[in-house]
């Protein structure tokens, strides 16, 4: 990426399939679309490598917590897009409030050793 | 199981879709760059770069797919192996009733193989055809030499095509002790045509394929290149004796290659070009007789041509000929014949031994199948709880019943195993039979790839057949019931029904299996003593060649005439004579004939001949065999080659081909070497000649010292002991030509108990052991279910004690279970066997199939193993504790 910014963090292990179910709740994308829709949602601090995002993708399509298809998008290339199922949905509930509680915990032990 | 099966199938599909997502991902990531204002190839560059490695993402990616999958099947096959370990009480019985239960099936399959279905051992084997030259008598006659070069310059469907003749030669390696040795004479295209080429050296050169009698060149089989010069590399160049003439070895076969025919492992190798000068000059112009139908013919396609292309050029040329060489060739057709096929239309009756062999072992294999059901089935209760605590943590049905099978396909792995390494001893046992005859014949079986495949095709599939019922049963019930049944009657006793039952097939199963393999013994039991149609007692043969040692046709000839003479001069000797063969011998020939006024049935079948068996014979041979002259006369010392040439038939020949008129002054012309005119002066008693089961064969004698022949068995009718006048014999053979040696001296009763009987014998064998492991499995499932049923029945019994029953009614009462599953099983089998008799009928030769006595043994043995298989859980049931019984519960 060219407009490389010094603020960028590296994602912690396990997020990211939290990251892909939460970007595809407002409807179906594609890779370049959820690496997009990521580094858009987090002003640019993370940044997906793609390395892991089709791994992830597969890995998630094969768990049945999204499924793809292959449409026209505007331009003339079929793309493969991905769409939640409602057991992604239910999945994403799960982890998104799994996460919560995490950041909840990691923060109150981070606060009190601030004290 | 059904995923993973669906990701192998579309994963090449998976593949491509896959490039072509993250080609669309670069694609447009390139667009973005381009929006940012980079030209199209540093947009792309850009984005390339961007993406990283393509070929790591994809490696990555496809990890997903397999790991899911392939860890729940590790999963799978830890638990299982966990689960056999846990219960070796299990496992055991059932490993052993499989590995028994494989082991005679890939044994008797291994035999099948040997003798039907595997094909010659050479590169593309499959490639690798018959041409046949079907006649009124034969539809796989052989051809002419001048045929095969013939159809070998014509063709464009065969890459070449491939001579070869048996012939025993003497063979000298230069240490002084010659031997007979088994020599294939074949044509130059033979190692080249079927890729067979000899390493180290080189086959036979399409030079060393043009003059006969010129280049004196051998090939050996690696066996021999072990056995006689233990392999060494400079062999090739070295000399060694035929029939007292030097050879120089120019090849040695490849290790694989044993030959092309069933039985038959040739240790050497000559060009056809030497055949003549091997048979001492005797033989005469078979090299270019068109009517010489001598020589068997092998064809290996050309790349692409199907087998029908080349039956359709086949055909074409063979009106060819027909139209060439209307004098020879009238009728003629040739045909094309794959390797199994060939072998399928040579000897049918193999064909329906090998259906029986396996049909028979399959019996046995299912009854191993039904024991290891059994036991499953036997355990289940004690696993409902492991089962139920399974589903209640959240395992799917489909995973537990996906479990049992992975254990039952594991256990049937480790039961091929063991069945591989028990056919492997049966394969080496059988092989090691040596046919009992001059020649080195054996049965070559052994545990190949191909029976290794077979071994755990059968395995798996027993393994996956019997684990299915518990599967099933697992499918179907809920939790609920799972929890329940450890306390429910009712599946309980639904369950037994269901046992009981296969109790009753295995019965029947052992009963079939008795029965055929008690059939077999006896039939061959019968056989023996058997009326073969010739003296058999008081007789003694011994085989001569001398041109084995370089002698020439009038030497053998006055060689022959003199032994005659002496031989007949010993006291106690009653008839001395020749033949080519021995009867029920392992070799024997046809000769190919026209018959004056006969004509075939159906003209347009072929060529216009007719094949009969056929024997030289001298004066003297009938008479020591005892084989009786019913009409005209027989042999005598001055039916000569000055002397027009006669023949003597059969009755059974007569009474084919002269339905109604006097066979006696008759003309037949004879085709091929020995070919002319011969009228018959005498009809013969029909005998057995090749197999003591076979229908009367039509048979043609023809007089020894008419023909040319070197190699001849002697035969002495003697009136004591035949024995006892063998060195008289030797001694003058001796007299005569001291280099000419015995061979295979025996007497007629011990080659009719050795070698006449091989084949009988050795399926009565197989059978036998077959018999012993269906027998053993059959009982091991009694016992089983038995035992069984008196640990799940030892609080009723302790209540019936407690109540006044004594130990002998307890006993009674488990003995009487048993023996009515036997009873029923045996009913059953019965019924099978009838149903049979059809069959059964074929297979036999001396034998009553439905023989009360075989039945009433049979049924015998069954009583016997049921009451010894019952014995014991019926000793445990009568010394149930009342007390403690009633306790327990």
């Amino acid at each position: 990426m060219a407009q490389n910014s010094k603020n960028r963090v590296d994602l912690l292990q396990g997020t990211l399939d939290l990251l892909v179910l939460r970007s595809l709740l407002f409807g179906p994308l594609h890779g370049h679309g959820i690496t997009k829709a990521i580094q858009r949602y987090s002003d640019d601090m993370l940044q997906v490598d793609h390395g892991s995002l089709y791994p992830a993708l597969y890995r998630l399509e094969q768990k049945k917590w999204i499924v793809a298809k292959w449409e026209q998008s505007g331009k003339e290339r079929p793309m493969k897009f991905y769409k939640l199922t409602a057991a992604g949905k239910k999945q994403l509930t799960v982890e998104q409030s799994k996460w919560e509680q995490l950041t909840r915990a990691i923060g109150l032990i981070l606060s009190r050793e601030i004290q | 199981m059904f995923e993973r099966l669906k990701w192998w199938l579309t994963r090449r599909s998976r593949e491509s879709t896959m490039n072509d997502e993250l080609e669309a991902h670069i694609a447009c990531e390139t667009e973005d760059q381009i929006a940012r204002g980079l030209d199209p190839t540093a947009a792309r560059e850009a984005a390339l770069r961007a993406f990283g490695n393509r070929r790591q993402v994809m490696e990555d990616a496809r990890q997903v797919w397999t790991w899911t999958l392939l860890e729940q099947f590790i999963q799978d096959c830890v638990y299982a192996l966990r689960a056999l370990r846990k219960n070796p009480a299990l496992t055991l019985p059932v490993l052993l009733s499989l590995a028994l239960g494989i082991g005679a099936t890939a044994a008797v399959f291994s035999l099948v193989d040997s003798f039907l279905v595997r094909p010659i051992s050479v590169p593309q084997t499959g490639r690798v055809v018959r041409i046949v030259a079907p006649t009124q008598s034969s539809p796989i006659g052989f051809l002419s030499y001048p045929e095969v070069d013939d159809i070998a310059k014509r063709t464009e469907s065969f890459e070449g095509l491939v001579t070869f003749r048996n012939t025993g030669v003497r063979l000298d390696t230069g240490n002084g002790q010659a031997r007979l040795a088994l020599a294939l004479s074949v044509n130059g295209a033979f190692f080249s045509t079927l890729h067979a080429e000899p390493s180290p050296g080189r086959g036979f050169l399409p030079s060393e394929d043009e003059v006969a009698g010129r280049d004196a060149v051998v090939v050996l089989s690696h066996g021999l290149w072990i056995r006689e010069y233990g392999g060494r590399p400079d062999i090739v160049g070295k000399r060694l004796w035929l029939n007292a003439r030097e050879f120089t070895i120019v090849g040695i076969a490849p290790k694989d290659f044993t030959g092309v025919e069933t039985f038959v492992q040739p240790e050497i190798y000559v060009p056809r070009m030497m055949a003549r000068a091997l048979a001492g000059g005797a033989t005469n112009s078979f090299l270019t007789d068109r009517s010489a139908r001598i020589t068997p013919a092998l064809a290996r396609l050309k790349p692409g041509v199907g087998i029908q292309q080349a039956r359709d050029e086949m055909a074409r040329i063979g009106s060819q000929l027909e139209q060439e060489h209307p004098e020879t060739n009238r009728g003629y057709k040739l045909g094309v014949l794959s390797q199994l096929d060939y072998k399928i239309t040579q000897s049918p009756d193999n064909v329906t031994m090998a259906a029986v062999f396996m049909g028979v072992a399959a019996l046995v294999l299912g009854i191993a199948c039904v024991n290891v059901i059994n036991l499953v089935l036997s355990t289940m209760p004690a696993r409902t709880g492991e089962m139920a605590l399974k589903v209640a943590l959240g395992a799917s049905r489909s995973r537990l019943a996906r479990q049992l099978l992975v254990e039952s396909v594991l256990v049937s792995i480790g039961g091929s195993i063991g069945g591989l390494a028990i056919a492997m001893v049966c394969a080496r046992l059988i092989s090691s039979i040596r046919i009992a005859s001059l020649l080195p014949l054996t049965l070559d079986t052994r545990v190949d790839y191909r029976v290794v495949m077979f071994g755990f095709a059968t395995g798996i599939a027993a393994g996956i057949l019997s684990g299915l019922i518990p599967a099933i049963r697992v499918w179907r019930g809920s939790v609920n019931l799972v929890l329940r049944t450890s306390d429910s009657r009712l599946g309980r006793s639904g369950r037994m029904w269901m046992r009981r039952g296969m109790v009753v097939a295995q019965m029947s199963l052992a009963l079939v299996v008795l029965v055929m393999s008690g059939l077999f013994i006896q039939d061959m039991r019968l056989s023996r003593r058997m009326d073969p149609g010739f003296r058999v007692t008081n007789v003694v043969t011994a085989g001569f060649d001398p041109a084995g040692n370089g002698r020439d046709v009038a030497q053998t000839r006055g060689f022959y005439n003199e032994l005659l003479e002496k031989v007949r001069a010993i006291p106690g000797v009653q008839a001395a004579g020749l033949s080519q063969h021995v009867p029920l011998g392992v070799s024997s020939s046809n000769a190919d004939l026209l018959i004056d006024g006969y004509q075939p049935p159906d003209p347009r079948g072929g060529d216009a001949s007719i094949q009969v068996s056929t024997a030289t014979v001298s004066e003297g041979y009938l008479e020591a065999l005892a084989i009786p002259i019913v009409r005209g006369r027989t042999f005598d010392v001055h039916d000569t080659n000055d002397s027009p040439k006669i023949a003597i038939i059969n009755e059974a020949m007569a009474e084919k081909y002269w339905p109604t008129s006097d066979p006696i002054g008759s003309r037949i012309r004879l085709q091929g070497t020995d070919g002319g005119i011969a009228e018959i002066v005498g009809i013969a008693r029909t005998s057995k000649y090749r197999e003591l089961s076979e229908k009367p064969l039509p048979f043609l004698y023809l007089p020894q010292r008419q023909g040319s022949r070197s190699f001849m068995i002697l035969f002495v009718a003697t009136e004591g002991d035949p024995i006892e006048s063998l060195p008289a014999i030797r001694r003058a053979a001796a007299e005569i030509d001291a280099d000419v040696p015995l061979y295979d001296v025996r007497t007629m009763s011990d080659h009719f108990q050795q070698q006449a009987l091989w084949g009988a014998r050795l399926v009565a064998n197989v059978m036998t052991a077959v018999a012993v492991v269906g027998l053993f499995l059959g009982a091991l499932g009694l016992y089983g279910i038995l035992a069984y049923s008196v640990s799940e029945r030892t609080h009723e019994i302790g209540i019936r004690m407690a109540i006044g029953a004594s130990k002998r009614d307890v006993l009674r009462m488990v003995l009487s279970q048993g023996i009515w599953l036997t009873a029923i099983g045996t009913a059953i089998g019965l019924t099978l066997m009838l149903a049979l008799n059809g069959v059964t009928k074929q297979l036999v030769t001396a034998m009553n199939p439905l023989d009360p006595s075989l039945y009433a043994i049979v049924i015998g043995v069954l009583i016997a193993v049921t009451l010894f298989a019952c014995y014991i859980p019926a000793r445990r049931a009568a010394t149930v504790d009342p007390n403690r019984a009633l306790r327990s519960e």
